[in-house]
Order: structure tokens, then C-alpha cells, then sequence
């Protein structure tokens, strides 16, 4: 009787928060909206996307589980753009919360070589929409931009870890197969919504 | 100055040291936790309402948010809440999360989480995105509700006040 009792305040209170946003198999949402990249162009995910997949990281500049994951990312974006998947880096940070303005993401991206568009999400409504909440947060798409993966890079916290999913995940799509493990977890910095 | 005098003296000024020092607070302790042993915490604590809060020093947000939740601690302490502190911070760090509880006057102590992959997450809650500061609402156990983000002292009190009624 008290679980039940327990379960219907919850219910009613309306607190138990469900992650809203993006399911495994869903259509990518926002593809053609354009957001401001490190060189000034306006870029959307349409014109990245890749004739295999389409890999969206939503990231930043400072947080420590990006810094964490950095060497790895920026790893996996430059090998599998040669195979096929379209990259982009997505920043969503309010700028004025972390210091993560369009200058700062141009000098971070420049020290790191990134090969593909990092971007500024102007309004953290492509964050919304997506239902991403920290960086990292991934999001890979397959080819007919539909959700294919979605969660952590790896199955590291601190460190990268043995299990580096995001690569199992990109192998698959490469090679036209479904991905096994499509849904996965990992604490991240929450995003400074605007 | 007779001797008697110095004796007696003494005596006060030791008593006065034993005084101020049962009256202060204890000192916060940082430990480190497995998932596993932050569970058992959950499911051990005897108080109506149990909200774990995971937080890092190095988070903004989380920083911003402490002294509200401190405040929320002693407004409901005796109310039937525990808080469970569980530090996101590297365990090799356990000084400076001390150092933090202690400047925020924090009469609570947190643990660390020896963990921050998805069994951590899924030990507190399979619906968590991992995103820190988050908190979590237990009754007898149970996960009862749970939010990620910053809150306000006054959001607190009005999900407290709904869970313990």
C-alpha cells in the first residue's frame, strides 16, 4: 500500500523527469538549421552529413569529461570522416556562463586540429531538440539520418576506458550493419542553456 | 601570583577549550565510495526522505547551488531529510573536496565516487542522462523523484514539503 502511496505522490507531483528528446530510430530533427562556425561560414548538419552517417557531438570547451575524452573524439571524427561520416562539433554553452564564445571555440580548435566544423548553437534550442544535456553527449545517425547510437563515447568516466562504444557504433554503420549496443550513459557537465 | 590562582586558572581556561570545542561542528569528512557502497547508503538511511545530490567542486552550478542546499539541510534536517553528498571529483582530490565542505560550512560529509560510468549512473537512477549538478529522491529505498540541473532553495523546499506529507 505505501508503494503505492509513494508512486502516486510521485505522479502527481509530476517529478519523476523522463530524458525527453531523441530515441534510437528517431528522424534527426534541426538538420538544416545553420549555426555559426569557427571561420564565420553558417553551417548546418544537411551540409555535413555523410553518405554513411552522420556523427554529432555535442561538446565545449573546458569541461572536464571533454577533456577527458578529447584525444578520442577528435580521433574518431578525423579516422571515420574518411569512411564515409559526416562530422560536426556542436557548442551549446550559454558563452557568457563559461567563457565558451565563438572566439575562444575558434582558439580551441585551432590548438586541437579539428578537421570539421565546430560550431556555436546560438539559441541551445538544437540542444533541446535533440534532448541533449551535458558534454560529451553523442548523437550518431545513419544514413538516412535516423538515430543510430546515442550516450557516451565510452564506458570510461574519468578516462577513456577499455570499451570505446562510439567506435563499435561507428564500425557498424560503416559496414551497413544495425549497432548493438545503441543506447548508452555517462556523467557529463551539464549544458549552460541559454 | 600565587599558585592556588594559577591552578584555578587553569582549570577554567581547560574548561572553556572543552566547551568551545564539543560546541563546533564536527569536521566534514570527504570519502571515497563505490556505486555499490553509495547504494547501501541509500537503502540503509533511516529518515523518511533521502535526496542524494552528486555534485563536483570544479562544477559551476554545482558550486553556485551549495549554500542553497545547505540551507535546505538545516531547514529540514529535523524534519525527517538526509542528505547524501556524492562527490563527481577525482578520489585523489578528497582534500580539496574537504576543504570546500569546510568552507561552505557544510555539516554534512560526501562521499566520492570511486565510479562515473554507467553503473554509477543506473545505481542512482536508469533515467539519469549523467549531467551534472542532479539530485535524487528516495523514500525507504525508493526512487521517489529526481531532477538534473541547478535548484533554488524554494524549489527544494516545495518538492520536499510535497514528498514528506
Amino acid at each position: 500500500m505505501k508503494t503505492y502511496i509513494t508512486t502516486a505522490i510521485a505522479l502527481a507531483a509530476g517529478v519523476v523527469t523522463a530524458s525527453a528528446g531523441l530515441g534510437i530510430g528517431d528522424p534527426i530533427v534541426d538538420a538544416d538549421v545553420k549555426m555559426q562556425g569557427i571561420d564565420g561560414s553558417m553551417i548546418s548538419i544537411n551540409d555535413i552529413k555523410g553518405e554513411k552517417g552522420t556523427l554529432v557531438i555535442f561538446t565545449c570547451n573546458k569541461c572536464p569529461f571533454v577533456q577527458a575524452w578529447q584525444d578520442t573524439m577528435k580521433s574518431l571524427g578525423h579516422e571515420y570522416m574518411k569512411k564515409g561520416i559526416g562530422v560536426i562539433f556542436v557548442n551549446s554553452n550559454d558563452p557568457s556562463v563559461k567563457g565558451d564564445t565563438l572566439e575562444n571555440m575558434k582558439v580551441f580548435a585551432e590548438k586541437e586540429g579539428y578537421k570539421f566544423p565546430y560550431v556555436q548553437d546560438a539559441t541551445s534550442d538544437v540542444a533541446r531538440h535533440f534532448g541533449a544535456k551535458k558534454t560529451p553527449d553523442v548523437f550518431l545517425f545513419d544514413s538516412e539520418l535516423n538515430l543510430a547510437y546515442q550516450g557516451a563515447v565510452g564506458e570510461g568516466g574519468r578516462s577513456v576506458g577499455d570499451k570505446i562504444w562510439l567506435k563499435d557504433a561507428l564500425d557498424a554503420l560503416v559496414a551497413g550493419d544495425e549497432v548493438e549496443n545503441s543506447q548508452t550513459k555517462a556523467v557529463g557537465c551539464s549544458i549552460k542553456f541559454r | 601570583m600565587n599558585r592556588g590562582f594559577l591552578i584555578i586558572l587553569r582549570l577554567v581556561m581547560l574548561s572553556l577549550l572543552v566547551a568551545v570545542t564539543a560546541c563546533s561542528p564536527p569536521i566534514p569528512i570527504a570519502t571515497p565510495a563505490t556505486p555499490q557502497a553509495i547504494r547501501t547508503n541509500v537503502e540503509m538511511s533511516k529518515s523518511p526522505l533521502t535526496l542524494v545530490h552528486v555534485w563536483a567542486t570544479w562544477c559551476d552550478p554545482c558550486r553556485e547551488e551549495f549554500p542553497e542546499l545547505m540551507k535546505v539541510y538545516e531547514e529540514y534536517r529535523n524534519k525527517g531529510l538526509e542528505l547524501i553528498l556524492v562527490s563527481a571529483d577525482d578520489p585523489a582530490d578528497a582534500e580539496a573536496v574537504q576543504a570546500f565542505l569546510l568552507k561552505q560550512s557544510s555539516t554534512v560529509d560526501s562521499l566520492i565516487t570511486t565510479e562515473l560510468n554507467q553503473a554509477f549512473i543506473e545505481t542512482l537512477s536508469p533515467k539519469w542522462a549523467g549531467s551534472l549538478p542532479s539530485s535524487f529522491f528516495y523514500i525507504e529505498g525508493r526512487l521517489v523523484a529526481e531532477w538534473e540541473g541547478k535548484r533554488t532553495y524554494a524549489q527544494y523546499a516545495e518538492q520536499i514539503e510535497t514528498l514528506l506529507k
